[in-house]
């Protein structure tokens, strides 16, 4: 048996207790029987078991011991559950779109915004991102794929408009799944 | 300190496997044949070989059962595995040289 099987013991402590109590219990009562069958009285039969017994409190722990995890396994577990929760969380699995996929549709655009320094340069044209969107419908992971302006801020205005979209998830088989799209945002001036 | 302990756990896994080589048995009848077998010399405190028990069965050596026993009350039953078994052979062994070693002290032939 693996120091696995302790952690696994956690998951069903309040039986685990039962079952130390209910051995106790037994031990305790089956010693008062063969006490009294060797002539004991009833309450020198109990006194008797009692003392052969030792503390209850002292036995319980140590079965606890022998059967939950120590101190660093049970940290380990924690830890390691704890990462494959945030790896699965983070990583749910993302489609491309196509085959199957039903596209996700833009429910509430951001405009992008001009910087002032773009504007004083009079800078136009386009900044095509690639982007997750997750199955809350929101935008993560957002990477420039062309790039417009470097300098005066318009490719990390493209960026911070798209965070703020909100998106009617991609579908595969009816359910939401996170899908990964492109998006391209004009800067035009009037 | 740490080595003394090792000991005195080895005598205990030693004598619970070799009473539970000849069948399964609940912990008060584990107790009763010790005390029996060695002519009250070696009194187990039954406190004690509950977690040893415990910590038998996490090692594989022994597996238990709730069944009801011979007065009608639900009891935990041990008995040894073959892993037990093996560990038995292997307690056995360093103890008979161990023994026989101080026996050799005691009595120069």
């Amino acid at each position: 048996m693996s120091s696995w099987t302790r952690v696994a013991n956690l998951l069903r402590l309040g039986s685990l207790e039962r079952d130390f109590d209910d051995e106790i219990g037994f031990h305790l009562e089956e010693r008062i029987r063969r006490n009294i069958a060797g002539g004991m009285t009833p309450e020198a039969a109990d006194a008797e078991a009692r003392r052969q017994f030792g503390s209850v409190r002292r036995a319980k722990n140590g079965m606890r011991a022998a059967r939950l995890p120590s101190t660093p396994l049970l940290a380990a577990a924690i830890l390691s559950l704890a990462a494959a929760t945030a790896y699965f969380s983070l990583h749910e699995r993302v489609y491309d779109l196509g085959g199957n996929i039903a596209a996700p549709v833009p429910i509430g655009r951001a405009r992008p915004e001009y910087t002032s320094a773009a504007l004083r340069e009079k800078i136009q044209g386009s900044v095509q991102v690639e982007c997750i969107v997750r199955r809350d419908g929101v935008c993560s992971d957002v990477t420039i794929v062309r790039s417009l302006d470097k300098t005066f801020g318009l490719d990390d205005q493209a960026v911070r408009a798209v965070r703020e979209w909100r998106f009617r998830p991609g579908l595969r088989g009816g359910r939401p799944v996170a899908t990964r799209v492109n998006i391209e945002l004009r800067f035009t001036l009037r | 300190m740490r080595a003394r302990k090792d000991k005195l756990q080895g005598t205990l896994d030693l004598l619970v496997l070799r009473t539970l080589a000849d069948g399964a048995m609940h912990g008060t009848s584990i107790a009763d044949r010790i005390a029996q077998a060695s002519s009250d010399v070696l009194l187990v405190e039954e406190g004690s070989l509950y977690p040893a028990l415990h910590r038998m069965e996490e090692a594989g050596w022994v597996k238990s059962h709730w069944k009801t026993s011979e007065n009608n009350r639900r009891a935990r039953y041990y008995q040894i595995t073959p892993g037990g078994r093996r560990r038995l052979e292997q307690i056995e062994r360093r103890w008979t040289a161990h023994v026989n070693a101080v026996l050799r002290v005691l009595k120069p032939a």
